[in-house]
């Protein structure tokens, strides 16, 4: 049963990947002026070509999650009641939106309202995508936590993302740019922490209201997948950790590229860890549980 | 034409599961693929053991979480009499109605990429008929018709200790059940 849904978790990560480091992207570019020298575009003027094709890698995944691939369009016939029609409406119009900003931005003419209505659409897209999983019949997943887990994940992919992208840029790092990449660092670690002070509650939440089919989701978060989340944190934590920490070494740029892949690698595989856990824990109620 | 529905009689059933077999006939399932499934519960310690079925098809519900999810349309709910039908076709196998459906009805059909469901024979209730599962029955443990009417007739019974509870999808059945299957303090096994 697990194994089907591959595409499908794969889809959340890397939507969550494009829309978190696309709305850092467009924050940074808020603040250009303030930058000055148009640091606030030259340093993100790479990351947001990668948003457009790691989207349409998110839309492949997505298409293979299903039984009838060829049928997809018609996911889009119900947008009056189901989330996973509006889910589609928002990834698609967000993609759409990206193709419209960057070609903007290849001509040298960014359009920062454009910038922030795409971030908007994103953050839509996220929205609908939690409400996917809201309202299904598996309390493990009819929680408050499946949107605190995919805004966190969104965030913390954007901040690791943004950061990296102000650590590999060949820009001059002015203060202001890191005292940017800093402030970053810590909403990044905000997102984790509150997550972190989520996760008593709904462990809580979910043997007290979840019935049998909470009781088990949570017998599982404390058994079988304890170490897991243990592990999850750890890396994520550390993975962002350490791109903050890359800032204030001094170090050839080569090596300074090397503990950026390292670790935003740490942070993927946390946030994959993560995601795992959220669906093998995702248990239906049914007849007789 | 009011919300059709399913009485079933769990104190007369054998567990046959003929209703079960003509269902599989009717739309010509695969093994495995179950539009209409009979389960069995048992417990007690001997010599007092008890044990009950419960067949369960589409229960028709009125707020279906199915309808509700289905990202095609392609599942609905017929206004005329409340059926809960599958436009098979629109269908793209995208499992949201198994992730919401409490009653496990819904079913993935591997080899053809698409979920299937029972859609209460809509085809021989539109000529006057019962579904198969009804007519089926040796024990005559399934009633379809009116709600309403059944409920008037048998009692509004959906709410068993083995069942989700009814509040959130409101099912279209109402059941005669054992008392082991009410009294919350009873505990029993699933044997399938």
């Amino acid at each position: 049963m697990f194994s089907e849904e591959w595409p499908l978790l794969t889809f959340t990560l890397l939507a969550q990947l494009a829309v978190g480091s696309y709305i850092f992207f467009v924050i940074i570019r808020s603040l250009n002026k303030k930058l000055g020298m148009n640091l606030g575009i030259n340093v993100t003027k790479r990351g947001i070509f990668f948003v457009g094709p790691v989207m349409v890698l998110a839309f492949i995944c997505a298409v293979f999650h299903l039984g009838t691939p060829l049928g997809a369009p018609r996911s889009l016939l119900h947008l009056g009641s189901s989330w996973l029609s509006r889910e589609i409406l928002f990834s698609g119009a967000f993609l759409i939106l990206w193709i419209f900003s960057y070609y903007l931005d290849r001509k040298g003419a960014w359009n920062q309202t454009i910038g922030w209505i795409t971030s908007l659409v994103g953050i839509g897209d996220i929205y609908s995508m939690a409400s996917i999983y809201a309202n299904s019949i598996r309390p493990a997943w009819t929680d408050v936590n499946t949107y605190i887990a995919f805004y966190g994940t969104t965030i913390v992919f954007g901040a690791a993302a943004s950061m990296a992208a102000i650590l590999l840029s060949k820009v001059e790092k002015t203060e202001g740019l890191m005292s940017i990449a800093k402030r970053i660092g810590l909403v990044g670690l905000a997102a984790i922490v509150l997550q972190l002070i989520y996760l008593p509650v709904y462990v809580a939440g979910l043997s007290v209201h979840g019935g049998t089919a909470g009781v088990e989701s949570a017998s599982l978060l404390t058994g079988n997948y304890a170490v897991t989340i243990l592990f999850r944190w750890i890396l994520s934590i550390a993975g962002l950790a350490i791109i903050g920490s890359a800032f204030y070494r001094k170090v050839s740029p080569k090596t300074q590229s090397t503990i950026w892949y390292a670790a935003l690698t740490l942070v993927l595989v946390g946030e994959f860890l993560g995601r795992y856990i959220f669906y093998g824990t995702g248990i239906s109620i049914g007849i007789g549980s | 034409m009011g919300q059709k529905g399913f009485y079933y009689n769990s104190q007369v059933c054998t567990g046959c599961k003929a209703c079960q077999i003509a269902c599989k006939d009717k739309n010509d399932l695969d093994v495995g693929v179950l539009f209409r499934k009979v389960y069995a519960f048992e417990g007690g310690t001997f010599p007092d053991v008890w044990g009950y079925y419960l067949s369960l098809g589409c229960n028709h519900c009125k707020d279906p979480k199915c309808v509700k999810n289905c990202p095609t349309g392609a599942i609905y709910k017929r206004e005329k009499d409340g059926l809960v039908v599958q436009d098979h076709e629109k269908c793209i196998g995208c499992k949201m109605c198994v992730w919401s459906c409490p009653y496990e009805r819904p079913q993935y059909i591997e080899k053809e990429g698409k979920v299937g469901k029972c859609n209460g024979c809509a085809d021989l209730v539109d000529k006057g008929q019962n579904p198969a599962c009804v007519d089926a029955c040796p024990m005559r443990a399934i009633e379809f018709g009116d709600i309403d009417e059944l409920r008037k007739k048998h009692g509004n019974l959906c709410d068993l200790n083995v069942l989700p509870d009814s509040s959130i999808t409101h099912p279209s059945i109402t059941i005669n059940a054992k008392e082991e299957a009410k009294n919350k303090n009873v505990v029993g096994t699933k044997s399938y």
